[in-house]
């Protein structure tokens, strides 16, 4: 791959397309029964059985103050992040797509209502636009209003 | 400062290993050296493993080490030869030097050079060494300094000759080091000494010349039954040699702990080194990770086996007589049998004596009695017992916190036992053995005991319990309080133990292995802690119980009994439901309350306030599931049982953490995950958020 380009795996949170690096994704799952863990944040679903692993499973649209109607595609995309193995809920992947650097703009939360810290920047392709997203800090930092989300 | 050694990450490695092994080897000796008297194959083994240290060391380039191994061997050497009386002053400055090592190893992981004051230690051991103790005669120093490094690890082999009439000689052979091949002019200096004698030891070593690494002067102790000239004769010829010396060697100290040693059966040969070889077709040093990921592989397989016995049984009645059917059947049988198998064989593998556990603990223990000014003698039993490698990790410091306990609050002072007319020695006994499927680690010392009646004062004093309450309880179950979180009985903070954190935290940490803690004590004769633990956390077996549409799995060791009660049993105490088990009052846990399922349900709009634990029927059935907390028992509501069965503990991972009440999660046999409750921390914050107040004694 040229210098200045990047390949990113596309996923789909409501009607919106957000992006992450293709060297976090492990694999895109279906969405198997997940068993809650009492206690535990909102964000957090659950854990459930990754080919004998146990991995939690994390609602990203909540995780990342999104509205959340259920849509029924939903997928587990499996990340690799702070050495930890942790699913995340998305609403159906699309595509493995190359961009170059050149078509990303630097973070803006407009329009998509994430917390720009966990926002890399904004790509371009085509008629769309993708928020490429800071999944290891989003996942792992644990701040803000957490607090209040833990029952 | 950033430190480099001269040698490959492998070679570290090994380093690293050998020189723990090495370190554990002296500090146990040492111990022993101490307690026993100065033993002369002991001291001889103390030598040895300080000796391979310097050598090593050196090897590696780690010069601190090399340099501070080489004046503790200097003072042993002489501890050895009988010219230095070991002395409590010596000890302790050979212990500072072994945690001096340590931090010099720590080095080479580190990279960075540690704090460690060599100047000061080498300083107090040669203070030692010419202190009052000291007998050294000057001349022998200097003999000593003329073999620098020199081990003579030929004991037996000496006593040999000299039984068969033969003389011994020191060779000196100075080779000339800028000629072409000094290691080949060292070679068959070698080789023609032992034509015509045979070479008991040399420096450098056969070995060392074939590896090239030549010193010059060579040293060389032969047998022969000729003159020193005809030894002499024998490498004369030899060219590139610059002076040959050849003295008859009399050095009887160096006997007697050889005779000892053969005595003792087993040609010790040249140390550990030649012992490691002869293990060496045997065993393979294997990385704990390994370990763990065969015993996670096998977790999977397990679960498996479970779903191909499930599957085959029920397979279509139809369909039983089959041949495919009863293939399948046989087959699913046989991986059941192989799988049981494996799982346990590679426990096996990670079985570990709990001996690699204990042997910290003498060292501790005399430093511990050194410190409180008490006597004390520490024996150890059932050394042997082997225990599951994570568990011998997670006991260590709830045992060293016992251990001491008890040199702290049960021996009592040397004068208060002469008084009270027992040894004036105390004793701690830390024992392990087997029972069953656990095992059991008592410490048990013989000090002055538990007093119930100023546990019961305490705790009044502190507020734990009421006084009429305190008088209620019996003698056993006030000693048991000495568990409670905050609840300390040291009279005074000492520098040991008394720390206001202590006792509760044992009981807790090993609670939490699944484990149990008794106190047995008797005032004035002593007390026993009773430690009982499982083989292993891998893997435990677990009562499965439904509720709410959650699969969660109690640990079997927790569970007493289940019991179907109607909704009229359950009564109330102020706001806190009970049920009446055999005549004792034991306080009801509703799981999805303290788990907050309830509300979670609730939050999601769903349906179904009427199953809501307040507004049970008081006909409709309940089931419990009765659990124990050492003493005290508690019943955990449940809205159906799914039956036994062995599982593998998972843990829930970094971005989970710890979450109360929960230790983990299982797979089961259909691929759903359940959750394994942690009942004493379920318990625990029950309590502390009100749920209820105190779970009742069982009889």
């Amino acid at each position: 791959m040229p210098d200045g380009e990047q390949q990113i795996v596309v996923f789909q949170l409501g009607n919106e397309l957000y992006g992450v690096d293709i060297g976090l994704v492990r694999g895109v799952e279906a969405l198997s029964s997940i068993t809650r863990i009492p206690r535990t944040p909102r964000y957090i679903k659950g854990v459930i059985n990754l080919r004998g692993r146990v991995i939690p499973v994390v609602d990203l649209k909540l995780r990342l103050g999104l509205p959340t109607q259920a849509i029924a595609d939903s997928k587990i995309a499996v990340i690799e992040a702070d050495g930890q193995t942790i699913g995340v809920m998305v609403d159906g992947v699309s595509e493995v797509a190359t961009i170059a650097q050149d078509d990303v703009d630097p973070p803006s939360a407009v329009g998509s209502g994430v917390d720009v810290d966990y926002i890399l920047g904004v790509a371009r392709r085509g008629e769309r636009l993708i928020t490429l997203l800071d999944l290891a800090k989003a996942l792992v930092r644990t701040d803000r209003a957490d607090t209040a989300l833990i029952r | 400062m950033a430190l480099e050694f001269d040698a490959s990450p492998e070679d570290l490695k090994v380093f690293l290993d050998e020189a723990d092994e090495q370190l554990q080897l002296l500090e146990e000796d040492i111990v022993k050296m101490e307690r026993d008297g100065e033993d002369d194959e002991l001291v001889q083994e103390i030598f040895r493993a300080a000796h391979t240290l310097k050598g090593s060391s050196a090897t590696l380039g780690h010069k601190r080490m090399a340099e501070l191994t080489h004046v503790m061997e200097n003072v042993l050497d002489r501890i050895r030869k009988h010219r230095l009386e070991l002395s409590t002053p010596l000890v302790d400055t050979l212990f500072a030097c072994l945690d001096a090592l340590r931090a010099l190893k720590e080095e080479i992981v580190t990279g960075q050079e540690s704090a460690v004051d060599l100047a000061s230690l080498v300083h107090r051991l040669t203070d030692a060494g010419a202190g009052a103790g000291s007998v050294q005669a000057p001349a022998q120093a200097e003999a000593d300094a003329g073999l620098p490094g020199v081990d003579w690890q030929v004991g037996s082999k000496l006593a040999e000759a000299r039984e068969h009439g033969l003389h011994t000689y020191l060779v000196t052979a100075a080779v000339d080091m800028n000629s072409a091949m000094p290691s080949v002019r060292a070679f068959q200096i070698l080789m023609n000494l032992s034509q015509g004698a045979e070479v008991l030891a040399s420096r450098p070593t056969l070995e060392e010349v074939e590896e090239e690494k030549v010193t010059s002067p060579m040293v060389i102790l032969v047998a022969a039954a000729v003159t020193s000239d005809a030894v002499r004769q024998l490498v004369v010829d030899v060219p590139d040699v610059l002076g040959i010396t050849v003295k008859p060697y009399e050095a009887e100290e160096e006997a007697q702990p050889a005779q000892s040693a053969s005595e003792n059966g087993g040609p010790k040969q040249n140390g550990d080194a030649a012992a490691a070889r002869g293990r060496g077709g045997r065993t393979v040093r294997v990385d704990v990770e390994v370990l763990d990921n065969l015993m996670n592989l096998v977790g999977e397989l397990v679960i498996d086996r479970t779903r191909l016995t499930q599957i085959s049984a029920t397979s279509d009645t139809d369909d039983r007589d089959s041949e495919v059917s009863q293939e399948l059947g046989r087959t699913s049988g046989h991986i059941a049998r192989v799988t049981s198998e494996l799982q346990e064989e590679i426990m096996r593998a990670r079985m570990l004596p709990v001996d690699n556990l204990f042997k910290k603990f003498p060292r501790m223990m005399r430093d511990l009695s050194q410190k409180a000014g008490k006597e004390c003698d520490f024996i150890m039993r059932g050394e042997e017992t082997e225990l599951d490698r994570s568990v011998i990790e997670e006991i260590s410091d709830p045992l060293m916190h016992l251990l001491r306990n008890s040199v702290d609050h049960g021996i009592e002072p040397q004068e208060d036992r002469v008084k009270a007319g027992k040894p004036a020695r105390g004793q701690v006994i830390l024992e392990a053995s087997h029972e069953e499927n656990s095992i059991v680690i008592t410490v048990r010392d013989d000090g002055r005991g538990i007093d119930p009646e100023k546990i019961r004062a305490k705790a009044v004093e502190k507020g734990f319990l009421a006084e009429d309450a305190a008088r209620r309880l019996s003698d056993r179950e006030v000693i048991e309080l000495i568990f409670a979180p905050g609840f300390s009985t040291a009279d005074r903070v000492t520098d040991i133990s008394g720390r206001g954190v202590g006792m509760d935290v044992v009981h807790r940490n090993i609670e939490k292995l699944n484990g149990h803690i008794e106190i047995e004590s008797a005032l004035g004769q002593g007390t026993e802690f009773r430690v009982k633990l499982p083989l292993t956390l891998a893997i435990i077996r677990a009562l499965l119980v439904t509720l709410k549409g959650t699969v969660m799995a109690i640990p079997l060791t927790s569970v007493t009994e289940t019991r179907r009660i109607r909704g009229s049993e359950i009564q109330r105490i102020k706001t806190r439901e009970v049920i009446v088990v055999r005549g004792h009052v034991v306080p009801l846990l509703r799981l999805e309350e303290a788990f907050g399922l309830e509300e979670e349900r609730q939050a999601e709009s769903e349906q179904h306030s009427g199953l809501s634990a307040q507004v049970v029927s008081r006909g409709e059935e309940v089931t419990v599931v009765i659990v124990n907390l050492g003493q005290k028992q508690m019943a955990i509501a449940v809205d159906a049982l799914l039956g036994e069965m062995e599982v593998v503990i998972k843990s829930l991972g970094k971005l989970i953490g710890d979450v109360p009440g929960i230790s983990g999660a299982a797979i089961l046999g259909d691929g759903s995950v359940a959750i394994i409750l942690d009942v004493p921390g379920l318990v625990q914050t029950a309590q502390r958020e009100g749920r209820f107040a105190e779970p009742a004694r069982a009889g």
